[in-house]
């Protein structure tokens, strides 16, 4: 994976980040730096790691091999390591708590079982200069069904939600990485090579580091 | 300044009292755009506040003045005409004919980005500047979310992206002709509509851009895509693709997961650093000097439910000093995950800690735990579901 062109841009970005004179009140941080300090990344790992025993646990009576409810779990404790202040971290959150169907009847609107596509397609533009909005306006829908909870956003809070989204994603692809490759690393060695293996990932990670 | 023109909007306190002292009418929308959010107001408060500045200038205190004044001079000293146009300041086009102010004002060179002029007038203006008020306006001037006060700046920003040009104009339409009145406004650039609607929109679009800048700057190879519709298109691969990543990663995480060993995975992850870029097994190890003896034990237990139980002892003083170590982690079992009293294939079991900080979690080990590092955590299968603390321990170890 293009792994991460920016991830050392906390230092540049930083600039941008510094605190307001008291006038926004709440400025926040753009998601380069938010989301990229080691202090995130330890946070999720744990809550990863946590998540990951708890679905475990779980599963062992449920279901033999439950891959989406990992993909819940990490998903869920990125949610969590946003602390609830992005949309898409709350709509995760919630969603998972009450059935998006009880929220749905609540909010007194129906429930559209199957999103139809009759507003979907794109009608004929007039001229070149509304055929290119009408472009845009259908890739910020899409953006806004493929970020959870930002589907009917207007366009700047939805760009914002999108710019934190995709930070998180990055963190959470990291982090899982790691751990599956450390896992999968540990787990694969058998017990008495135990030793060994583990002094060849010790050098190559101090060699990296 | 440039400060107060864009903090006035946005509810700064200490602009709050400039547009206080001198006469204006619309005092209120400045408190209403205090106290509400910018996003909401922005658009009703927008041509008032316009107004207000208008109206205001003429008053200028003071102190308004002494932060002009040192800020007048460096710009004008500049050559490029850009530049000069943006330092002209107030004064500067106060002392000029007015249509030569026009001109001035009007200045038909800037780049098309209304955002980009404004940050690069901006920073361009505080560069030079060693006025008083530039220690603030860094921290204003680069905001992380410009469009917060672009909508302001965008005025200033097409002409005159200095602070001590006064974003005023009429609501009816003076366009760009009128300069004559001692206010200096800036407003739209040449050829641009001025009404209220083409203001609003342009603060819109810029709030947009703005935001779509930030996104490309997080999406690799965004920046050299120019266009809306692209940049779009690319940023919605991108984040399929980190989605499809994570739903592979967490299949991979599935199939590993039966046989790891949590306890150990979070001392792991407590002493190593995952900034190092991989997480290993090794790196933890060198940090608790305690689990290297003791590995074998643990690593023979993954899976396997038989073996362990000989271990127990061996098992049960890492443990203990896992337990401490991850009793600050769990608090997170509490917050979030409801899980049940379901029975552990795998003997070994872990967090202990689990049980001692959640009391509502139903899984055995709580139970057999206690104390933080009194009970050591013991494997507990479906047998002995729940039984007193300290006896299911024994209870276990008489099984085995």
């Amino acid at each position: 994976m293009a792994s991460v062109p920016s991830s050392s841009s906390s230092s540049p970005s930083q600039p941008k980040t510094r605190k307001k004179p008291g006038q926004n009140s709440s400025p926040a941080p753009p998601p380069q730096t938010k989301w990229r300090t080691g202090t995130q990344e330890r946070l999720y790992s744990r809550r990863l790691v946590d998540a990951l025993r708890a679905t475990r646990d779980r599963t062992q009576v449920q279901e033999s091999v439950g891959s989406r409810a990992v993909k819940e779990a990490a998903d869920s404790a990125l949610a969590l390591t946003a602390r609830g202040q992005s949309r898409w971290s709350r709509a995760i959150l919630f969603g998972r708590n009450s059935c998006r169907r009880k929220l749905l009847v609540k909010a007194g609107g129906k429930i559209r079982r199957h999103r139809r596509k009759q507003h979907g397609v794109p009608p004929v533009a007039a001229e070149p200069g509304v055929l290119k909005e009408q472009k845009v306006k259908e890739r910020l829908r899409k953006l806004g069904r493929l970020v959870p909870g930002c589907r009917k956003l207007p366009a700047a809070t939805l760009l914002e939600e999108a710019a934190d989204y995709v930070a998180a994603l990055e963190l959470q692809v990291r982090t899982m990485r790691a751990l599956a490759d450390a896992l999968s690393a540990a787990t694969v060695s058998a017990p008495e090579e135990e030793e060994t293996a583990a002094v060849d990932p010790m050098a190559i990670a101090e060699q990296g580091s | 300044m440039w400060k107060w023109s864009s903090d006035g909007m946005y509810s700064s306190s200490s602009a709050n009292h400039i547009f206080c002292s001198s006469e204006f009418r619309f005092h209120r929308s400045v408190p209403s755009s205090h106290a509400h959010s910018q996003q909401k107001h922005n658009h009703k408060h927008k041509q008032v506040t316009v107004r207000t500045h208008t109206l205001s200038s003429p008053l200028l205190s003071s102190p308004m003045e002494d932060e002009i004044q040192p800020l007048l001079n460096p710009t004008t000293a500049s050559a490029s005409p850009s530049v000069a146009t943006s330092g002209a300041s107030f004064t500067a086009l106060l002392g000029l004919p007015p249509n030569r102010a026009v001109e001035l004002l009007h200045e038909p060179t800037f780049p098309s980005d209304p955002a980009l002029v404004d940050r690069a007038a901006r920073f361009s203006v505080f560069a030079a500047a060693a006025a008083a008020s530039s220690a603030p306006s860094p921290e204003v001037s680069p905001p992380p979310p410009p469009p917060e006060t672009a909508k302001k700046r965008k005025d200033g920003a097409s002409t005159n992206g200095k602070a001590k040009v006064k974003k005023g104009k009429h609501a009816e339409e003076d366009t760009d002709g009128e300069n004559k009145l001692p206010y200096v406004h800036v407003r739209a650039r040449r050829g641009q509509a001025t009404d209220s609607h083409s203001l609003a929109e342009r603060a819109r679009r810029e709030k947009i851009n703005a935001r779509m800048k930030l996104l490309q700057e997080l999406v690799p190879g965004c920046s050299k895509i120019s266009g809306t519709a692209l940049v779009l298109d690319e940023i919605i691969n991108h984040v399929q693709y980190l989605q499809r990543q994570v739903e592979y990663l967490s299949m991979r995480l599935a199939a590993v997961n039966p046989r790891i060993d949590f306890s150990g995975l979070d001392t792991f992850l407590s002493a190593t650093t995952m900034e190092c870029g991989r997480l290993t097994i090794g790196n933890a190890k060198v940090g608790t000097e305690l689990d290297q003896q003791q590995q074998q034990p643990v690593w023979s237990e993954v899976g396997v439910s038989d073996s362990d139980r000989m271990n127990s002892t061996t098992n049960s003083k890492r443990l203990q000093i896992q337990l401490q170590q991850n009793q600050l982690q769990q608090f997170w079992h509490v917050d979030f995950l409801n899980t049940q009293n379901h029975s552990q294939p795998s003997v070994w079991e872990r967090d202990t800690v689990m049980g001692s900080t959640a009391p509502h979690v139903q899984r055995e080990e709580q139970h057999s735990l206690v104390g933080p590092g009194a009970v050591p955590l013991l494997s507990f299968d479906r047998v002995n579901p729940v039984a007193p603390p300290i006896q299911s321990n024994q209870q276990l170890k008489m099984e085995l």
